[in-house]
């Protein structure tokens, strides 16, 4: 198994890519932090399926927007674990777009606050605990294609996503040395909806109801979190050990294409 | 090759069973052909790829002593391995290699672009010669290799992996790499286009982009140091991980992209360099 014993703490692991990613963990051998802002029946059901993977799953529920909560978290995932050797940036808000004129001030500061101030502190913070370990570690974050290229509504959210490409770089540079890799993961258009029970994944997304990706995604498919999580897999296990400041675009081809043609 | 029934994703295994679990057996019965393979990270290639299940066809423009260890390796994994010499700039010998491998392995399901010698010189003394051999070879060379490999997989039906090696050369400026540097840039473009044109086929194209790799030929003592001191020591400053690069790191990158785990990257390069490229210039 490739993440045996790991000690891996998952931001947003109620739903979706994060709960795909703290699954796919525990079934490589990692114990797994599921952190989320709600603590509802899906958020439980994600550290559940953990459980049934055979491996700890520990549910920190704390708004990793702000910096005292993000302190409380890792001391708490610590506390739990004894230490930390993985952390995914994952956590993200339902409303990601908006249009130009209706952003306000107060909009810009909820998404820059989650996705760059809160990555960037969830990221020292356990860098801190990883070098008082020793022995290395690995943090990854979830860019997006918006890191990319601009689509309409989606500025602020664009912004951070950059950001945070340029975040990994900083980082490891700042970090060499250490063992400590950071990297991003840019998905596409990811289904990130509610799995039935017991699944990883929703259904893809359906393409005759959404035509566009059929046209514009050249694998032809919607992306599911299992395609995010098998990434990360290979990142944080000894595989991805010399991938170092990287972001790894997981969206079926979608940045490579220009744009339609006749 | 895209797996996993109702939703073409990647595979999900029954809790308790790793994807990596049990031998990781990424590339069972998976037929690939890995250009200049005789050593180095060709070489390691086909060993990963040989531990992970597949057959290998190894190419490179000569047979000596390190390409039969590489082909003795394939073997000793219980895989079949064919070795199919020829130049990869020269297309009659290209055409002969595919056919070749296709008769030897009835099929072809992941091809890894790899064989090249790059040729240091100063912009102001480049010649034309070079121009011609360099880009006919590593940039012509990869591009009809992987069209007669796209074209064989279409006509299969079931996708593929097309995985070419680039390089931060590609992104940056060494003194005296123009032409090297150009064509690995070709080959980060050359890969967009293939998404793009191979869509809907089940083909993904990716490009993996090295940095430092120490693929010296080394004796079995002096293995252990590989990558580390006494392999660009100017260089290890420069690179956040503090090591030189493995085969092995390109080889784990090069499984990942040619298993069902990537079938959603398409299109892209991914650095494989330590953090080099994340740096800037030094203080």
């Amino acid at each position: 198994m490739l993440l045996e014993g790991k000690k891996a703490l998952v931001t947003g692991a109620r739903k979706g890519i994060g709960r795909g990613i703290a699954v796919m963990f525990a079934r490589e051998g990692a114990d797994v932090g599921v952190n989320d802002i709600v603590d509802d029946a899906e958020t439980r059901r994600t550290a559940s399926m953990v459980g049934k993977a055979g491996r700890k799953g520990t549910v920190h529920v704390a708004d990793v927007s702000k910096v005292s909560e993000i302190d409380r978290m890792i001391d708490d995932f610590v506390k739990q674990h004894g230490r930390i050797d993985i952390l995914i940036n994952n956590a993200i808000f339902p409303d990601q777009s908006r249009p130009l004129f209706e952003t306000d001030e107060a909009y810009w500061d909820r998404m820059m606050n989650l996705s760059l101030k809160g990555y960037f502190f969830a990221a020292q913070r356990s860098a801190r605990e990883m070098v008082k370990q020793g022995g290395g570690g690995r943090i990854v974050s979830l860019a997006s294609v918006h890191a990319y290229r601009a689509w309409k509504d989606w500025t602020p959210y664009g912004i951070a996503k950059a950001g945070l490409k340029r975040m990994a770089m900083g980082l490891a540079v700042d970090l060499a040395g250490t063992g400590i890799t950071v990297n991003c993961i840019a998905p596409g258009a990811i289904n990130n909806q509610l799995s039935k029970a017991g699944e990883v994944d929703p259904p893809p997304y359906n393409l005759d109801e959404r035509p566009e990706l059929k046209a514009r995604v050249p694998s032809q498919r919607g992306g599911l979190p299992s395609d995010i999580a098998n990434a990360m897999l290979f990142l944080c296990s000894n595989m991805g050990d010399y991938v170092n400041g990287e972001t790894i675009l997981v969206d079926g081809g979608m940045i490579a294409f220009g744009g339609e043609m006749r | 090759m895209v797996l996993g029934g109702k939703s073409g994703g990647a595979e999900i295994r029954p809790a308790g069973k790793g994807l990596f679990g049990g031998g990781m057996n990424l590339l069972t019965g998976k037929k690939a052909l890995v250009t200049g393979a005789r050593r180095g990270i060709g070489g390691e290639i086909a060993r990963v790829f040989a531990e992970n299940g597949a057959d290998v066809g190894v190419n490179d423009i000569e047979r000596d002593g390190e390409a039969e260890k590489t082909l003795a390796a394939v073997k000793k994994l219980g895989r079949k391995a064919t070795w199919h010499q020829a130049d990869i700039g020269a297309s009659a010998q290209r055409e002969r290699m595919f056919d070749e491998f296709l008769k030897e392995h009835g099929r072809i399901d992941i091809l890894v672009n790899n064989a090249v010698r790059a040729q240091m010189t100063p912009f102001s003394e480049l010649e034309e010669a070079d121009w011609d051999h360099q880009i006919g070879h590593a940039l012509k060379g990869y591009v009809f290799c992987a069209k007669r490999a796209a074209n064989e997989m279409v006509k299969q039906g079931g996708g593929g992996r097309i995985i070419s090696i680039s390089s931060v050369h590609s992104f940056r400026a060494w003194p005296k790499d123009t032409i090297y540097g150009i064509v690995k840039a070709g080959l980060n473009r050359l890969v967009l286009s293939m998404a793009v044109d191979l869509a809907g086929t089940g083909i993904t194209a990716n490009c993996i982009a090295p940095g430092y790799i120490d693929s010296r030929v080394l004796t079995a003592d002096q293995e252990p140091n590989r990558g580390g001191k006494g392999y660009a020591d100017h260089a290890i400053p420069l690179i956040p991980a503090r090591r030189g690069g493995l085969p092995r790191d390109i080889a784990n990158m090069a499984l990942f992209l040619a298993s069902d785990l990537s079938s959603y990257v398409n299109g892209e390069t991914i650095l494989v360099d330590g953090g080099l490229q994340a740096g800037g210039t030094p203080d």
